[in-house]
């Protein structure tokens, strides 16, 4: 990130997704998800370290955590974990390729609620297999196809960082 | 170069373990502490992303609730739609259940069920046979009145004709018995296919449109009393020598879905009384609008005005009356307090048959029925019988009362008292009476004429009266 209206335009960005994780994300569907924060964490991080991807990880998972009613930290953990592994494979976007692109949101996104179902403890719950198996990978398409047309479409906008 | 990149992945493996360590001391907090933690995100950095989200639920909830409000609309919409037919039978039943009140006994009520289009339609199927106490020949009734007659019995249905059946015929007569007949279907065409006809009405007696046409009672099938219905008209006949209404009848026969059937005892007896008082109240609603009639409020007016002038003019004399005795009254009252009215307040203008009610008569009983309605403390300063101390007001009211009495031997006194109490009853019963009397006749332009004693209704036509 070169200038300061570049990163105003990111920090705007990240903004307008996050506030649509609050207000759209429940109007589009109880059984699939679009995860409108793990999509602002991949901006965030493929432009800063994985250290700092992973403290943003971490503030992300917290406003995620703090709206949630039970399962307190898995949010974090699982976000954590998500800015740091982007943020270090954020090569892989450089590669302007939607398909990758849509990959990695797709990997992304699956394995925040793998994490959240498996820390929040429902692993053991009725529903639990269909929830991770069926409703989650579809949660992850929905959010990877919205990803990559928003990279897609912001990608001339919110040129990345080089490493 | 190199030692910039791995002084960077130190610091970035330093920050990914500050940041798990932070994100697994979440996990692994107490109950308690978390929900203090995440209260607190949630009142401070949080608080506007948790109000977005809690404004998106509502939204989400509204969305859902609207398509559950059209649907439960839409559900009371077709509800509602069922409600007017229930209403309707509901009104049916507490007719018919008001017309059992009236009958009280002798009765069977029955559900009426009618043939498929394309069938005899002047037949229906009875829910009550013989077992129930149903005979054939007995009355189908409803609380608008006559339906049919039963013919057939067994033991747990039975058929009755209706009176649009060929075959139907009842005796029939107007309420006051002044005109007979055989009321039977008039079997026309078109509009008058569903209409009675009043056959061998005498030449004599005619009957206006609007009169009510009820059984006679005559023929032990029907009792008398019940309404058949309304004379429309009358209708020419080759005979000549007898008069034929059309009658509009007062039910439908589409309409009975559940009726009434009369018992032999119960129709030998009679039933007196069970549609009369419907018939009274739709005379008293006759009544009423004929009232608003202009002309006749006019004379009612007129006969009103005269009326408070003459009840002014009583009050006026009764007050000379008072004022002459005075002294007497004052004196007397200790005695004679129970057979003297009090004094009438000369501001208050009463007619005297409200002031003071004949003896065995009560005060709605002697007033006339157009006599301006008493003020609320009028009747009570009218019928409440002098104290035995007088008070000055009771003085004052009465009149000016004299400084000295006049005084007066004892017998003097009675007769004064007695001469007064019969004037005073003379005027309040007899004289308001002859007045209302006289107003009316005057206002019709008629003699006056002494009261008739009450006819008979049910009295028989005299063979050789006036037609």
């Amino acid at each position: 990130m070169s200038g300061v209206y570049d990163w105003i335009r990111l920090s705007l960005a990240v903004f307008v997704l996050v506030v649509a994780n609050f207000v759209l994300r429940p109007l589009l569907g109880e059984r699939i998800e679009i995860d409108f924060l793990v999509l602002a964490l991949l901006l965030l991080s493929i432009r800063v370290r994985p250290g700092v991807g992973a403290l943003l990880g971490l503030l992300l998972g917290a406003a995620s955590d703090a709206a949630a009613p039970s399962g307190f930290g898995s949010a974090m953990l699982a976000l954590t974990l998500v800015g740091y592994i982007t943020s270090w494979l954020k090569a892989a976007f450089f590669a302007e390729n939607a398909v990758l692109d849509g990959v990695v949101i797709f990997a992304s996104a699956w394995g925040v609620i793998l994490l959240r179902l498996l820390l929040s403890g429902r692993a053991f719950e009725g529903g639990f297999a269909v929830s991770a198996l069926v409703w989650a990978p579809l949660s992850a398409g929905a959010t990877a196809l919205v990803g990559a047309v928003l990279f897609a479409v912001l990608r001339p906008l919110l040129k990345p960082a080089r490493a | 170069m190199a030692r910039t990149s791995r002084t960077g992945t130190r610091t970035d493996l330093a920050l990914l373990g500050v940041a798990l360590v932070l994100a697994f001391a979440s996990l692994i907090l107490p109950t308690a502490m978390r929900g203090r933690v995440q209260g607190s995100l949630r009142s401070t950095v949080a608080a506007p992303l948790v109000a977005a989200q809690a404004w998106a639920e509502r939204g989400r909830e509204a969305i859902g609730d609207h398509g559950r409000l059209v649907t439960r609309v839409d559900s009371l919409a077709l509800g509602a739609q069922a409600i007017a037919p229930l209403r309707s039978e509901n009104e049916r039943l507490r007719a018919l259940l008001g017309l059992g009140q009236r009958l009280q006994w002798g009765f069977v009520a029955t559900e009426v069920l009618h043939p498929p289009r394309g069938a005899d339609e002047h037949t229906v199927l009875l829910a009550a046979g013989s077992a129930a106490g149903v005979r054939p020949f007995s009355p189908l009734v409803v609380p608008e009145g006559l339906v049919g007659m039963v013919t057939l019995v067994d033991a747990s249905s039975s058929t009755a004709i209706l009176w649009t059946h060929p075959d139907f015929r009842v005796s029939a007569t107007t309420p006051d018995g002044v005109a007979f007949g055989i009321v039977a279907a008039h079997l026309g065409s078109g509009a008058d296919r569903f209409l009675l006809e009043m056959r061998g009405v005498p030449f004599r007696s005619e009957l206006k449109p609007g009169t009510l046409i009820v059984s006679s009672g005559l023929g032990n099938v029907f009792p008398r009393g019940i309404p058949i219905g309304i004379v429309l008209r009358e209708t020419k006949t080759v005979e000549g020598w007898a008069r034929t209404y059309l009658i509009r009848p007062i039910v439908s026969p589409d309409a009975a879905s559940a009726a009434m059937v009369l018992l032999p005892p119960r129709a030998a007896a009679g039933v007196t009384g069970a549609w009369s008082s419907a018939a009274a109240s739709e005379t008293t609603q006759k009544s009423i609008v004929a009232a608003g009639d202009s002309a006749l409020a006019d004379s009612v007016r007129q006969v009103q005005s005269q009326l408070t002038k003459l009840a002014l003019l009583d009050s006026l004399r009764k007050a000379a009356i008072y004022r002459g005795d005075s002294g007497v009254r004052i004196e007397s009252d200790s005695a004679q307090a129970t057979t003297r009215p009090a004094a009438i307040p000369s501001s208050a203008v009463v007619p005297p048959t409200t002031a003071v009610p004949a003896p065995g008569k009560s005060p709605v009983n002697t007033a006339p029925a157009v006599a301006p309605k008493p003020s609320a403390a009028a009747p009570v300063a009218a019928t409440k019988p002098a104290s035995a101390t007088p008070t000055p007001g009771a003085a004052r009211v009465a009149g000016p009362t004299p400084s000295r009495p006049r005084p007066l031997s004892s017998a003097a006194k009675r007769d004064s008292v007695t001469r007064v109490a019969a004037r005073t009853r003379e005027a309040d019963s007899a004289k308001p009476k002859a007045t209302v009397d006289s107003a009316k006749a005057k206002n019709r332009g008629d003699t006056v004429k002494p009261p008739k004693p009450p006819e008979n209704p049910f009295r028989l036509p005299s063979a050789g009266g006036p037609a």
